[in-house]
């Protein structure tokens, strides 16, 4: 009897393929029967059909269906299977079958009358000489794998017959077993229907089997598809449904005792692969992973135990009857393995060598590491450094304790959310975590080797010249806006100077990696934690750098990765901002961390702003006023003169082969500049009297940056051996140059006799330490005599402040706001001869002591006054004057203060501080586990390659672009083949 | 040749780009205008509490023929004391422990007057005494000041027939503790005794400073207490054989600083004071400037210029040495009121030092004009010193001397009390670079003073009565008194300085 064949075409805005196809049937030298044309199509119907085809049936069926739904809506518009011999050949749109497809699945089917499901030889649409599936099988936890790589057809995989499952394409199905197993799963929309089918198939009793001869075209990832899979599916969405069916089949398969533990692992499973994802690099499978086990947990509540009662009902084997048809453990190795293999090499080929070792790099970092150490000679031994910008840390817990949303005992007290920099000297002084002081020591003594290794490192992107890398790392060390914020302590400064190279070493390669991207957007958090001024140009840079690449199409490919580079920063700085805001204080947020300390840098004379050109932050920035050698301005003019080459070679730059790199580097010099000239205009904070602006130094730092790269950019180009000859006379002068203008800030570094001199761990003097060891909240107010009539004051606890204490919500509130008023009237009436009692004030506040620090000649009007009225106060005794003071102790602290000092939540103590404190942990943790250098890792845990799913229309001839493997005739479809050695 | 010229032109537009940016970015950042370099404060002004003035009460005498050291006082001294709303002070007096005597039952006072919530309640007050008896003859003015923590009175001497009382008054309730730093024209005095001097609550204590450095003709004292402000005086007595030569009560100075200014230096007598100045044991007639330099070694240039237009001044230059206490004689000066400025490298203090010398009280002797060489066989002691010839003194000279000490800048409204005192001069210098216009309100007058920049204007003030001083500007400001045989001054001070409201900074 000859068999009836009933093809089913699900056909989804099929459009040229859907055309191909049609024609195909109408080719074949085995018609079918009968032929179901179900359109789901969402914007034009299929009506057209050749007219050689028999018997043609149109269904219209809603356009949201799946393939299962939309076979299921043909199939009832066919007669039900009267015989064994009526068979459902199951097409897409894209499945344009061979001439003799039909008629070798049937001539299969013949000569095994058990198959029941026979599925063709998958070929790729762009290049039908390559296969594009061939059979599927699961491994023994059930994860779906493709039987046959997409290797070119060498008939290397005709042997197997037997499979566990084929794809759904071109997939001939007995109409009968069709009606019994109820068709495909429609808990499985989009993936593993076809291989649920079969795997049931098995289990019900029937063979399903691959025929070699019968060939069927797939156009892969490209193919219209159905509304729930199609070319436009996010890869995100993909990475969903497949992990949505794969975990739909394992609550469907699993035995009944062990369903409630598979339910109750899901979560925890998604939590841990989602975190694999990322250290795999695929960000964008993070919430795909979630995603997809929440939707089973709870979305699959009703067609899984559909699914089960349909497993159950028509099994008739046991699961060891398909055991053998599982993929076994060594073959999925032994893919890892090969998959491994490639990427290496893979890897190996796209990267460049930056002969750290070979081309002076090493060299560069051990000189600098000599220059460091031998400027910071003083600092050797010492347990702190002492600065105008710098105190100490606290101890660790402290420390970490300030990071977050917390109580600040700065002024009359507040709860605040931290600076972003806590996280920075949370980290720092977790590095001697016994002392966490020591690591600012550390830090001064390894700051000018770190800043070489970054530059030499970050020059290498630029330029192939040792000497310009060497050159580069020179001027970069010993930059003038580097050397000063050392020497002044700006310790903010100093970090975001030694980040921002590795930041441009990173952002050169995140547009092709998630790792780099990451690794950027750390940097950059780093960056403006040390320096939140530094906001404004990186902002830009990636506003214009973004918007630019997405608007240059294929030149711009991987702009995506760049989209999130600001998200660690605006996690760390929001609750900051905010609170700034609420505050009345908005640009609070761009004052520099620590000490707030007034800059000499206004570039508001042409010599000042030449000065800023050329990188140098204001009039103190050179030295030789501090040794006493010129006035400021003569040392000024002195220190742009020196400094001319590197400005001259920058903008020559222009006139050089690479004019389009230089000018962005320049650009960046310009962005650097005009915001360190809007920082100098732009009171944020206040330290006594003066207005605090955010230091103009952090932004010439970049200015610096933009012109180094520049410069280097300039001398890179040409390569006769005159102009190597030229380059290395300029890069030498221009060095030269850039040394002999800090030339006296290394030196008095190195005499001891510069800003930053080994400190002790108490700010406050000895008497106070040692009550302070008792005592630890015991409070000192601490005064500071201000000219004309000004009195600025603080209160400090225990042995004296710390750095991590310090905020800028407290430096940027003016004086009435952050110290309330019983701080302000207590300490005018102190200063005073006055009918005050300060007596509930002082027990309240928990204040032992008043520390009056040194008058100067502008001061010491008020400096005498409020010794006379503190010598002539019966409640305070006269104690000692140290350099830190004149010190006066309350008479109240011999019977001690009755008073606990004021305190508030920690920062897990409050439900915002621990959302803050957790959001921010987390989105940190993330991306570090994202910048994780885990490439080998990601290659091992993933199986499959991305090359397998075929290509399209639009893509014909791109794949004869890949290499072609060999492949040995010993290979075996059962195990997948053996590809290469 | 078109590509290379196309790229050549656009190398030159990048260069013209890239040098025009750098020029116009310079450019722009001197035209952004700047913003205020100064932070905003909060002012706060202290709790008020009553206002205490200290007058030291009647001239005293050191030792009398029972007893070297038996301190006794004569004379009752006229207080001028009132706000300027013209509400009394209430006066409670302090007990002078070191007085044994005390004639008419005058003592030391404390005068107190509410907190002054506005100018018209500040308190000021004067004493004035003149003496004309025994050892002491002239006139003494000292305004009656609050209590400091720290003073220096550069004032004194104790060479033959010169005596030094310090005088220590603690107005408050509590004992303070007094530290004296001396110095002398040799250096600072090492002496026990100085330190821990105990003051008991609403006493005056007089210390002679004989006791401390003898035979110094230059004295200066640094006063420093705890536990309570005091109020330190310092009474200056010579004697020139048993001719009584002046007496004055000398107030604390300016503190140390760069730069000082006495205005008022009042010169009535130029010419006897010169001549007399030249008789041994008179050389202290001399018009002098006392300097010290406490610290460091200090280069101080004087000028001294006349109030009056085209009158002559003079300027110097001294170098102080660290500690020990400098005079510098003024010569040639005529007839007339002086502003002293001083500019020093180092902190300084100073006190001037006039003389008036009158003739022989009419009522008392005939006219009797003796050569120096005739007085000096009689044995009286006139020696002629120094080069000159020709020096004519009369016996019975009435002589008094008078400290001008350095008045602090008025940057608010000063309210001052003239003394019961002949001739009350006021002086005002304008010690800063623009004119300023000062207002003088009191006895029921209103005076204006224009003065340009860097100069002095003096106007004359009813005695006994008080006023306020209100200026644009900073000035500096004295009362002198003149009369025959009779020179004082007293500086103007700014009123409560301890409780003027602070700027407090964070």
């Amino acid at each position: 009897m000859r068999p009836k064949v009933t093809a089913i075409l699900v056909a989804h805005d099929g459009g040229a393929y859907l055309d191909r196809t049609l024609e195909a049937l109408a080719e074949q030298t085995r018609q079918p029967d009968q032929l179901v044309i179900v359109d789901i199509g969402a914007k034009h119907r299929v009506t057209e059909h050749p007219a050689t085809l028999r018997d043609v049936q149109h269904v219209a069926a809603p356009a949201s269906l799946s393939f299962g739904e939309a076979v299921k809506a043909g199939v009832r518009v066919v007669a039900p299977a009267s015989s064994d011999d009526e068979w459902l050949w199951l097409l897409s749109a894209d499945n344009a079958p061979e001439p003799d497809a039909l008629r070798a699945l049937l001539a299969a089917l013949e000569i095994s009358p058990s198959v029941s499901v026979a599925g063709p030889k998958l070929m790729q649409w762009a290049d039908p000489d390559y296969l594009y599936s061939f059979g599927d099988s699961i491994t023994r936890f059930g994860t779906a794998v493709e039987l046959a790589e997409p290797l070119l057809d060498q008939a290397q995989y005709d042997k197997e017959s037997d499979v566990l499952a084929v794809a759904a394409a071109g997939m001939l199905v007995r109409h009968r077993l069709w009606d019994r197993l109820e068709g495909f799963d429609p808990g499985l929309p989009a993936f593993d229907d076809a291989l649920d089918f079969c795997i049931r198939a098995r289990l019900a009793g029937s063979r399903v089997s691959v025929v070699p001869d019968a060939k069927v075209l797939s156009a892969g990832r490209r193919a219209p598809g159905t509304a729930v899979l199609g070319p436009r599916t996010s890869r995100a969405r993909r990475s969903y449904l497949a992990r949505a069916a794969q975990l739909h089949r394992r609550l469907v398969y699993a035995p009944p005792l062990a369903l409630p533990i598979h339910w109750l692992s899901l979560l925890p499973l998604a939590i841990l692969r989602a975190l694999g994802q990322l250290l795999k690099k695929q960000p964008g499978s993070v919430l795909s992973e979630i995603g997809a086990a929440l939707a089973v947990a709870f979305g699959h509540a009703r067609c899984i135990p559909a699914a089960r009662r349909r497993l159950r009902r028509e099994r008739t084997l046991g699961w060891s009857a398909i055991a053998s048809l599982r993929l076994p453990w060594v073959e999925v190795r032994r893919r890892r393995a090969l998959a491994l293999e490639d990427a290496v090499s893979a890897r190996r080929a796209g990267r460049g060598e930056v002969h750290f070792f070979t081309g002076g790099g090493a060299w560069t970092v051990l000189a600098a590491a000599v220059v460091g150490v031998a400027i910071h000679l003083p600092l050797l031994g010492a347990s702190t450094v002492a600065a105008p910008g710098l105190l100490p840390l606290a101890d660790l817990g402290a420390l970490w304790g300030e990071v977050g949303y917390a109580w600040r005992s700065l002024g009359a007290g507040f709860t605040g959310a931290a600076d972003p920099f806590a996280w920075v000297l949370a980290l720092l002084g977790s590095v001697t975590f016994w002392a966490p002081s020591l690591s600012i020591v550390l830090l001064y003594l390894g700051a000018l080797p770190l800043a070489a290794l970054a530059a030499w490192l970050a020059a290498a992107r630029l330029t192939r010249s040792a000497w310009l890398r060497i050159v580069a790392a020179a001027g970069w060390t010993l930059a003038p806006t580097f050397l000063v914020a050392l020497d002044q302590g700006r310790i903010g400064a100093v970090v975001a100077h030694l980040l921002l190279p590795w930041l441009v070493f990173a952002l050169t390669t995140a547009r092709r990696s998630w790792a780099a991207a990451a690794t950027a957007s750390l940097l950059a958090a780093g960056v403006l934690a040390g320096a939140p001024s530094l906001a404004l140009p990186l902002l830009a840079v990636w506003l214009l750098g973004t918007v630019a690449l997405a608007c240059a199409g294929r030149r711009g490919r991987g702009w995506h990765r760049l989209l999130a580079l600001p998200l660690p920063a605006a996690v760390l700085f929001l609750p900051l901002a905010v609170q700034h805001a609420l505050r009345g204080t908005p640009l609070g947020v761009l004052a520099d961390p620590g000490v707030p300390l007034p800059s000499s840098a206004s570039g508001d004379t042409v010599l000042s702003a030449l000065g800023m050109l050329v990188a140098l932050p204001g009039t103190d920035s050179t030295g030789w006023t501090s040794l006493g050698l010129l006035e400021p301005e003569a040392a000024q003019l002195l220190a742009v003169l020196v400094l001319t080459p590197v400005l001259a070679l920058a903008l020559a730059s222009v006139f050089l082969p690479g004019a389009a790199r230089s000018g962005l580097a320049l650009a960046v010099a310009a962005l650097g500049f005009g915001t360190a000239v809007l920082c100098s205009r732009l009171p944020v904070a206040s330290a006594g009297e003066a207005a605090v602006t955010p230091w103009p130094g952090s932004a010439l730092s970049l200015t610096w940056l933009g012109l180094l790269g520049a410069a280097v950019i300039g001398l890179s180009a040409g390569e006769g051996t005159a102009t190597r000859v030229l380059r290395a006379a300029l890069g030498g002068v221009a060095v030269v140059g850039v040394a002999a203008s800090v030339l006296p800030l290394l030196g008095a570094a190195a005499v001891g006799t510069g800003g930053a001199v080994p400190g002790s761990s108490r700010t406050l003097p000895a008497l106070v330490a040692a009550e302070a060891s008792t005592d630890p909240t015991v409070g000192t107010l601490v005064l500071d005599a201000e000219r004309g009539d000004g009195l600025a004051v603080a209160i400090e606890r225990g042995a004296g402040t710390t750095l991590d204490e310090q905020s800028s919500l407290y430096s940027a509130a003016p004086a009435s706001a952050a110290l309330g008023s019983t701080l302000t009237e207590l300490a005018a009436n102190l200063a005073s001869r006055s009918g005050y009692d300060p007596v509930p004030v002082l027990e309240a506040q928990r204040i032992g002591y008043v520390l009056l620090q040194p008058g100067d000649i502008a001061s010491r009007a008020v400096h005498d006054r409020t010794v006379a009225a503190l010598d002539a106060n019966p409640l305070f005794t006269h104690v000692t004057d140290t350099t830190q003071g004149t010190l006066w102790r309350y008479t109240g602290l011999d019977d001690g203060l009755s008073a606990p000092a004021p305190t508030g939540p920690g920062n897990l103590d409050t439900a915002l501080g621990t959302a803050i404190l957790t959001t921010q942990l987390l989105v940190l943790l993330l991306t570090l586990l994202l910048a994780l250098p885990t490439s080998g890792l990601a290659d091992w845990v993933r199986p499959e390659r991305e090359a397998r799913r075929g290509s399209g229309l639009s893509q014909r001839g791109a794949r004869t672009e890949a290499p072609a493997r060999p492949v040995p005739d010993t290979a075996s479809l059962a195990v997948g083949g053996r590809h290469g050695e | 040749m078109a590509s290379s010229a196309i790229r050549a032109s656009g190398r030159v537009l990048g260069a013209v780009v890239a040098i025009g940016g750098a020029g116009a970015l310079v450019l722009g950042a001197t035209l952004l205008p700047a913003t205020a370099s100064s932070a905003p404060g909060t002012v706060v002004a202290p709790a008020g509490v009553d206002q205490q003035r200290v007058c030291p009460g009647p001239l005293l005498q050191l030792g009398d023929f029972e007893s070297a050291t038996r301190i006794t006082s004569y004379g009752v001294p006229a207080v001028t004391a009132a706000t300027i709303a013209g509400a009394p002070a209430t006066v409670a007096a302090l007990t002078d422990s070191d007085v044994e005597t005390a004639a008419d039952g005058a003592a030391s006072a404390v005068l107190t007057a509410p907190s002054a919530a506005d100018d018209s309640g500040l308190l000021s007050a004067a004493q004035a005494q003149v003496v004309r008896s025994g050892d002491a003859a002239g006139l003494a003015v000292v305004g009656c000041t609050e209590g400091t923590a720290s003073s220096w009175i550069v004032a004194g001497a104790t060479d033959t027939g010169r005596s030094s009382l310090l005088l220590l008054a603690n107005p408050n309730g509590v004992a303070a503790t007094v530290d004296l730093a001396l110095y002398t024209g040799q250096g600072p005095v090492e002496a026990p005794g100085l330190q821990d001097l105990v003051i008991a609550p609403l006493s005056q204590r007089a210390i002679s400073l004989a006791g401390y450095a003898p035979g110094q003709a230059q004295l200066a004292v640094e006063v420093r207490s705890r536990g309570g402000l005091v109020s330190a005086t310092l009474q200056h007595t010579v004697v020139r054989g048993l001719e009584p030569g002046g007496v004055d009560l000398a107030g604390r100075t300016g503190a140390p600083a760069t730069e000082q200014v006495v205005p008022g230096l009042r010169i009535t007598t130029a010419a006897a004071a010169e001549a007399r100045a030249h008789v041994g044991g008179s050389q202290d007639v001399e018009t002098a400037l006392r300097i010290l330099a406490p610290r460091a070694d200090a280069d101080v240039t004087i000028g001294v210029v006349p109030e009056t237009a085209g009158g002559v001044g003079t300027s110097l230059e001294v170098e102080a040495k660290a500690g020990r206490v400098v005079e510098v004689p003024f010569e040639g000066l005529a007839d007339g009121t002086y502003t002293v400025t001083l500019t020093a490298t180092e902190p300084v203090v100073a006190a001037a030092r006039a003389s008036t010398v009158a003739p022989p009280d009419p009522a008392q002797s005939g006219d009797e004009e003796l050569p120096a060489e005739d007085a000096a066989e009689e044995g009286i002691g006139f020696d002629v010193v120094g080069p000159v010839t020709d020096v004519a003194v009369q016996a019975g000279e009435r002589i008094d001397l008078a400290w001008f000490p350095s008045a602090g800048a008025l940057t608010r409204p000063a309210a001052f009390a003239v003394a019961d005192a002949p001739a009350p001069r006021l002086s005002v210098a304008n010690t800063g670079e623009d004119a300023v216009t000062v207002t003088v309100e009191g006895g029921g007058v209103t005076q204006t003073l224009d003065l340009p920049a860097r100069s002095t204007g003096v106007l004359d003030v009813a005695p006994n009565t008080v006023h306020l001083l209100t200026s644009t500007g900073a000035v500096a400001a004295s009362v002198s008194y003149a009369g025959e045989g009779l020179l004082a001054a007293q500086p103007v001070r700014a009123a409560n300085p301890l409780a003027t409201p602070l700027t407090i900074y964070r």
